[in-house]
């Protein structure tokens, strides 16, 4: 079969045996949105995956229930009374309980894929991004000062949640940005605001601004690999001696990041970056991959879904100049038709 | 001895036997009807599925690790190759080769860094304390988990075994097109019945997702 490639702008696309084939249509552009769903999707999956460990099964502190009874301590009374109930129920059955667990896990992930089930898999999302955020990482250590987004505060699987309500199926364009298509230019730039507000005032509030508490964060993690463990001594090492210097220059990033969406394309995607390369930064050096390498978490934390927000922000233009592009009268694979 | 809880390894087993039967019996309908797309596919998951429900149950495991590490680095070698001559063909483009190589890959990581297996998959254990990376292991886990969920999501079904590049994929993209009747029979279109049923390519699909997760469930016990 011969083949001729052609370029097309941005979008390369191959004319496939141009003797053979004639039509008149054209290769829609990517929808963006559908993408980001599915990589929200690919995160669940994984999650679903961790919670298949061994140690998910066992009971006593080694296993979930003990995993879950930990991050009651710190917390108010009745926080702490709710968080531990739910742990001693695991703690009577944890094969059925984390058997559970990790089936709505799978059922959103694969919810996500197929399109009829998109909306209920969203929203299920949602309220078990929720109800884990409170019985899983005790409000995110929020009420007792602990939340620094150093260390996955206000609570990595709340991005779950904020995700699938940007991501929620609506039909349009993915211009300006993606996270703008269902709720809207003004409403999603509210969003990222506070939403970087928010991180920024944790970075710098409570034990956030500690060197103390920010060395420990680190020096904590056990069991790493030897390049992240060497990482984390070098990390622990800053955060002692410039910790607060570290908490405040994290707190004036968010600031410039929240209001990066309001400032021109050019200067937003210059702000993006910066949050993009300041979450890769955290979740390999402060949150250590969620502490999966360890063999103990169940979930990468907040770095991946931060990077994922951040692109649910960027100013595609690319699929509407391949669009532009795409001579009408040959049939066309584009390249996103050519992945396997 | 299997991990707790053992129904889930068994499981995971035995679905790992149903995709390498369903991949012996897609390469038989595959010689029988000349189909000369996807048959290198159909051979790995044949080899990955014996291999991995040994690794899931130890009982199960047979035959010694050197053959295994042999067939799975002609199985890289092959996907590499096919890799290459896709990108000089069409050129720079995620071809579905990779992820068979990728595949193939870790299954040669997993027999040559057993150790780190033993927490989860028994039959591993080795007297060897070399252990693979853990990111790495990680990495492939969730490329293996991308590729579950984009293949699941994917408009073109059998992809994951044949790519888009197969004429009779090529030619079932045409929609409203003037199309000539290719050379061969088109994978799925020429059969029917129950034949129609073993080539179907969303089972092709399916198959592949199937092998995906476990594998990386592997990966993550390797971790």
């Amino acid at each position: 079969m011969s083949v001729t490639e052609v370029w097309n702008g941005d979008a390369r696309a191959a004319v496939i045996d141009s003797r053979r084939l004639t039509t008149g249509s054209a290769a829609p552009p990517r929808d963006l949105q559908r993408t980001f769903q599915l990589l929200l999707a690919t995160v669940w999956l994984l999650d679903a995956v961790l919670q298949l460990q061994p140690f998910m099964f066992i009971r006593g502190t080694n296993g979930f229930s003990g995993m879950l009874d930990a991050v009651a301590a710190g917390n108010p009374g009745w926080v702490a009374h709710s968080i531990t109930w739910n742990a001693s129920n695991v703690y009577h059955d944890p094969v059925l309980s984390d058997s559970l667990f990790a089936l709505v896990q799978f059922l959103i992930a694969l919810g996500i894929v197929w399109k009829r089930s998109l909306k209920p898999a969203l929203a299920l999302s949602i309220v078990w991004s929720v109800a884990v955020w409170w019985f899983g990482e005790g409000l995110g250590n929020i009420l007792h000062g602990g939340a620094t987004p150093f260390g996955g505060g206000p609570g990595g699987v709340l991005f779950y949640a904020l995700l699938a309500v940007l991501l929620w199926p609506s039909v349009g364009s993915d211009a300006p940005f993606v996270a703008a298509r269902t709720v809207g230019v003004t409403a999603a730039k509210a969003i990222w605001a506070v939403v970087w507000g928010l991180l920024g005032l944790l970075a710098v509030v409570g034990s956030g601004r500690s060197p103390k508490a920010l060395h420990d964060l680190v020096a904590s993690f056990t069991g790493q690999p030897g390049w992240l463990a060497r990482i984390d001594r070098a990390t622990a090492s800053m955060f002692l001696h410039h910790g607060t210097t570290a908490a405040i220059l994290l707190a004036v990033v968010c600031a410039v990041v929240a209001v990066g969406v309001y400032l021109p394309p050019q200067i937003t995607k210059v702000a993006l970056v910066l949050a993009i390369v300041t979450f890769i930064f955290i979740w390999v050096a402060t949150e250590n991959l969620g502490g999966i390498l360890a063999g103990g978490a169940t979930d990468p934390n907040s770095g991946p879904l931060v990077i994922i927000l951040a692109l649910l922000y960027w100013p595609f233009t690319f699929a509407r100049r391949a669009a532009r592009a795409v001579p009408a009268q040959s049939t066309t694979l584009s390249k996103e038709s050519l992945l396997p | 001895m299997t991990a707790n809880p053992a129904w889930l390894y068994y499981l995971f087993a035995l679905t790992m036997l149903a995709v390498a039967a369903y991949g012996l019996v897609l390469l038989a309908v595959s010689v029988a009807l000349r189909r000369n797309a996807g048959w290198d596919v159909d051979i790995a998951h044949v080899f990955m599925g014996v291999s991995m429900a040994g690794m899931f149950v130890a009982r199960w495991a047979f035959g010694p690790r050197p053959i295994w590490e042999l067939i799975f680095t002609v199985l890289l070698v092959w996907f590499l190759v096919q890799s290459i001559q896709s990108e000089i063909a069409f050129g720079m483009h995620l071809t579905h080769y990779l992820i068979h190589a990728a595949m193939s890959f870790a299954m040669l990581l997993m027999y040559v860094y057993p150790a780190g297996a033993s927490s989860g998959a028994m039959s591993m254990t080795s007297p060897s304390h070399a252990r693979i990376d853990p990111g790495l292991s990680l990495l492939l886990a969730v490329v293996f988990l991308a590729s579950a969920i984009f293949t699941l999501a994917s408009p073109n079904k059998g992809a994951s075994h044949h790519g888009t590049h197969s004429r009779a994929y090529a030619l079932s993209r045409a929609v409203g097109g003037t199309v000539e009747a290719p050379d061969g029979p088109a994978p799925a279109a020429a059969a029917s019945g129950a034949v129609g049923l073993i080539t179907a390519p969303w089972l092709e699909d399916a198959s592949h997702v199937v092998m995906a997760i476990a594998m990386a469930f592997m990966l993550v016990l390797l971790i």
